[in-house]
């Protein structure tokens, strides 16, 4: 009975997690259009807070296009797969503490964040059209290239802790918050954005040179599920960071403030930013990035000689 | 437990796909829906080419990296296990053959994206 309810909070979790996701992407609108002196969606009942909803349920009962010469079954599937994984990753952070905590969270994490490019470059490949296979392309090398310098920060805090465990990391942060190593912190917001494919880095889906990317053919149900998929992955990267840098809680308010402070974060520099060029972000990549997070890491293993 | 969090996430999307493909049944199809988009063209060729060796040197460089990390990892659980002397060496070599590593590269121009 009680393992039954565990299933059954965890559950609701989960629901309660996609209900999150739209209304981001309510608030991403909204922002936008006060950033831009507008006033953004304010029509759909009160205030607009019913427009994610009527949104998804317009995208839903859209028609479903299959493009010609596209291969379909992985056309049709890979924004699921996609979907899939963004909710699974939400399994290497303690958030199910009762009944999952994972001992090498680390691992699963960096396991299912290295699988996520594959639904991208299938969704671009197989639509068969030219903006999607370079937005593929684009996406799939830009993701690659800065995952290398990704893991090297994360594994720079997970050192200081000697485990791979999170829940560990978010213990050792009662004493000292991570968010003391500035520089650190800049790195791990630089790679994160570009991880995440937005704003200053959005080369996936850049409109003025590509139409909308990697989904430029995708049009009902499962554009939905590729918006789900990118906005989830927002929230998990937001919450990880909290945890990460932070180390609070989910059972504190706290938490939950810090949270909406790094999606507005991201939102805010979608709203300011201009897109940077490929050619520098790959530079900026590998000779800026990559070897600051990696004498980063020298600096974390020389700091962790204190703790024995 | 962990299995059945990730049947529920495997049956939750499926369900998403069978509310899709229920609620869009419209579909009315013709030649002009159907071809790819491509700013009012019709097109000549198949989309799926060949692309830029760039994008594949950059996956090649990638890997090495990536196993470069799959090397640093056991480095977080074996602090307490091993002495501090072996910890120490052996993390300073790692660190400061990956640094070695990256600075050939870019002496060998693998990092300029064109020539």
């Amino acid at each position: 009975m009680f393992k039954l309810m565990l299933m059954l909070s965890s559950l609701i979790l989960i629901l309660m997690m996609l209900v999150a996701v739209a209304f981001i992407t309510l608030l991403e609108r909204k922002i936008l259009g006060y950033m831009q002196i507008r006033l953004g969606p304010n029509k759909a009942s009160i205030m607009g807070i019913s427009q994610p909803l009527s949104d998804a349920l317009k995208l839903y009962s859209k028609e479903m296009v299959k493009p010609f010469n596209s291969n379909f079954t992985s056309y049709f599937f890979s924004p699921s797969v996609s979907l899939i994984l963004s909710l699974m990753i939400w399994f290497s952070l303690p958030i199910f503490k009762p009944i999952l905590l994972m001992k090498m969270g680390l691992l699963m994490f960096f396991s299912i964040l290295g699988l996520g490019v594959y639904p991208i470059l299938m969704a671009g490949w197989s639509s068969n059209s030219n903006f999607s296979l370079i937005g593929g392309m684009r996406a799939l090398a830009q993701t690659i290239s800065y995952e290398v310098s990704l893991i090297f920060i994360i594994l720079s805090n997970m050192i200081l802790n000697n485990s791979m465990n999170f829940f560990k990391l978010m213990e050792v942060q009662k004493m000292f918050v991570y968010i003391f190593f500035m520089f650190n912190f800049l790195l791990w917001m630089i790679s994160c954005t570009a991880e995440l494919n937005r704003t200053p880095f959005d080369f996936a889906e850049g409109e003025s040179e590509l139409v909308s990317g990697f989904n430029t053919e995708y049009s009902s149900g499962t554009f939905a599920m590729i918006f789900m998929a990118e906005y989830m992955m927002i929230l998990f990267f937001s919450s990880f960071s909290t945890i990460m840098f932070f180390g609070f809680y989910m059972s504190e308010l706290k938490y939950f403030i810090t949270v909406m402070l790094f999606i507005f974060f991201f939102v805010w520099m979608r709203a300011t930013l201009p897109r940077y060029r490929y050619d520098l972000l790959m530079n900026f990549s590998w000779k800026i990035v990559l070897p600051s997070s990696t004498l980063n890491l020298f600096f974390f293993i020389f700091l962790n000689l204190t703790s024995k | 437990m962990i299995m059945n969090l990730v049947l529920t996430m495997f049956t939750l999307s499926m369900i998403l796909i069978m509310i899709m493909s229920t609620f869009s049944k419209k579909s009315k199809n013709w030649r002009e829906k159907m071809i790819p988009f491509e700013c009012g063209f019709n097109f000549f060729n198949s989309a799926q080419m060949p692309f830029s060796i760039r994008f594949f040197l950059i996956a090649i460089l990638f890997i090495i990296f990536d196993v470069e990390i799959a090397l640093i990892l056991p480095l977080l659980t074996t602090f307490f296990s091993t002495s501090l002397k072996m910890w120490i060496f052996s993390s300073f070599a790692l660190m400061l053959i990956i640094l070695m590593g990256t600075l050939i590269e870019w002496k060998e121009n693998s990092f300029e994206w064109k020539k």
